[in-house]
């Protein structure tokens, strides 16, 4: 089976999971990964050099399931809201039914208080692949440009 | 005429230690006198790891206090330890984080400095076509780079301003040794590394850290799957005069299913892990210990959290901010399953991590709600008003009491 190039319905995952974490649409976050997905958050400088530990590393959807569920339940913050500015989605690769793409990204964090404040500027680098006709990301690796984060990460970037 | 102005001594309460005064997180002044008796003090720094400067030449930056200082890797094996700042006009001299150099040349207008920081030459000091240079009485000797002590154990690089104080060993003393002996005294590496900035004075990070107290009822994992719970073995280790702390449990011997069930907000009895790989661990070290969270005065951590295993440095930046530094480590011989197990632990620690990451968040609420009352106190009395090792409970406030003890001995108040 040949995976879609249609470059509208990439842009279109990688908008629709910012807006699910924006607004809160936290029981769908999980539904973009598949089973085995790899979900890694790391600074530039470790991802260059090789490095497996970042700020969150989800093994499976489970555990990236189990991170929302511990924001939600008990998990202790002052509420916050994101604003992800995603930019243009662009494919590496589609080889061997898998879409390799990068997508830019600024993500401002707008505190309870009002600050709004640029919390992390980076890239997604983005595995996609077929599952029941359905795309799903089977790898993300959020490349954060700073190695610093202000306070805490929860939601996941 | 000359205007005197006598700036008011910080105003300790007669309960001493366990009654700490609020203005001690938001004046500036203060904060400048830290830099002269802390920082430049009779006390041995944490700066980096002698593994990120594995061969002669390699430099990393860091920072003691707000001081930028280089450690680098000579070519006998030892690592030097520099203020980052040239003897001409104060630039700085490495401005890459990290890279190899042969000696150092500062780019702006080329002096160059070897290793050991001793100045070796300035561009044109001998002037151009016999005019200017440097003057015939410049004795070189007089402008090296400032050059701090420094010593190594387990890996981790010290250094100090102080000419005279005990070495780092002695002033650690056995007991504190034996704990970094026990993470770290193994070869190392790093498994990733990166810092979380706070909106609050340094030292409320490392009351936290100190605070043997709060893990299990702020962090909600901790209590909801059996880490570093107060019904588990475990207790508080001093250094002689109790500058330095050491506070550890054993999970294993925490089969307590009751005391943790009563109207305790960080208990979740109902949540469960879809995937509990996330808390899988083996049993490291044949004492059993499963979490020791040690701290060395005033700004140096070592953790062992199950085995999650690092070091961590927190960095003043102004009065009301910070920056801490975390290196998350594991050892040079672990299986690829033992690194697996680390790698996924990980997720325990840092900015995000599920049983620390509001540490972050209290130093920074504490920080608002006291700025503007500096002339009240906390209230330190859990477990006494003293300070005693605890070798069998960790419910009290004792080594953040020392930790007070220590910083008015070298402040002076």
């Amino acid at each position: 089976m040949s995976v879609s190039m249609n470059r509208q319905a990439l842009q279109h995952l990688v908008s629709d999971l910012a807006f699910c974490i924006d607004d809160g649409e936290y029981d769908r976050i999980p539904q973009f990964f598949t089973e085995q997905t790899l979900y890694l958050v790391i600074p530039k400088r470790e991802h260059d050099l090789g490095r497996k530990v970042g700020f969150m590393r989800c093994e499976s959807r489970g555990m990236l399931e189990d991170r929302l569920a511990a924001m939600k339940n008990g998990n202790i913050f002052e509420p916050h809201q994101y604003r992800h500015i995603v930019g243009n989605v662009l494919v590496d690769d589609t080889a061997d039914g898998v879409i390799r793409m990068r997508t830019p990204f600024l993500l401002v964090r707008t505190s309870q208080e009002g600050a709004a404040d640029l919390f992390a500027a980076g890239k997604y680098l983005d595995e996609l692949v077929l599952e029941s006709d359905k795309l799903l990301i089977r790898k993300r690796i959020a490349v954060l440009d700073s190695h610093r984060i202000d306070t805490l990460l929860v939601l996941p970037i | 005429m000359s205007i005197e102005t006598t700036r008011r001594a910080v105003q300790w309460p007669d309960e001493g230690y366990s009654a700490v005064p609020y203005e001690l997180y938001s004046d500036r002044a203060t904060f400048d006198e830290e830099q002269e008796k802390i920082f430049r003090g009779p006390v041995w720094h944490f700066v980096g790891l002698d593994i990120e400067v594995p061969k002669p030449g390699d430099y990393k930056t860091s920072y003691v206090g707000i001081t930028p200082v280089v450690f680098i890797r000579d070519e006998d094996g030892s690592i030097n330890v520099l203020v980052n700042r040239c003897a001409h006009r104060g630039n700085l001299v490495c401005y890459k984080a990290q890279g190899n150099a042969k000696e150092f040349t500062c780019v702006y207008h080329n002096w160059v400095y070897d290793r050991k920081g001793q100045f070796v030459a300035a561009a044109f000091g001998k002037g151009v076509g016999g005019k200017g240079g440097l003057p015939a009485d410049f004795q070189p000797g007089e402008h090296n780079l400032q050059r701090l002590r420094a010593e190594v154990f387990c890996g981790m690089v010290f250094c100090t301003f102080n000419t005279e104080m005990p070495g780092l060993q002695a002033w650690l003393g056995e007991t504190m040794l034996g704990n970094i002996r026990r993470v770290l005294g193994r070869p190392m590496k790093i498994l990733g590394a990166y810092s979380q900035s706070m909106p609050g004075n340094w030292k409320l990070y490392m009351e936290n850290v100190r605070d043997t107290y709060h893990p299990s009822l702020l962090h909600f994992m901790m209590a909801t799957f059996n880490y570093n719970r107060h019904t588990a073995t475990g207790g508080i280790l001093f250094s002689d005069d109790a500058l330095h702390h050491c506070s550890w449990s054993a999970d294993a011997t925490d089969k307590d299913s009751s005391t943790y069930s009563k109207n305790l907000r960080a208990v979740r009895t109902g949540f469960q892990l879809k995937d509990p790989s996330v808390i899988d661990y083996w049993q490291e070290y044949p004492c059993g210990t499963t979490a020791a969270i040690q701290s060395l005065f005033p700004t140096c951590v070592v953790q062992q959290i199950r085995n999650v295993i690092g070091c961590r440095l927190i960095l003043p930046k102004t009065v009301d901010s910070c920056e801490l530094l975390w290196w998350i480590l594991g050892c040079e011989d672990d299986t690829p399953e033992q690194e697996a197990i680390r790698v996924r632990q990980s997720n325990l620690v840092g900015p995000a991590g599920l049983v620390s990451m509001e540490d972050g968040v209290v130093v920074g609420w504490v920080q608002r709600a006291t700025r503007a009352d500096p002339d009240k106190t906390s209230f330190l009395q859990m477990g006494g008003r003293d300070i005693a090792p605890t070798p069998n409970s960790r419910v009290t406030e004792v080594s953040v009491r020392s930790f007070w003890r220590g910083y008015r001995q070298l402040m002076g108040q």
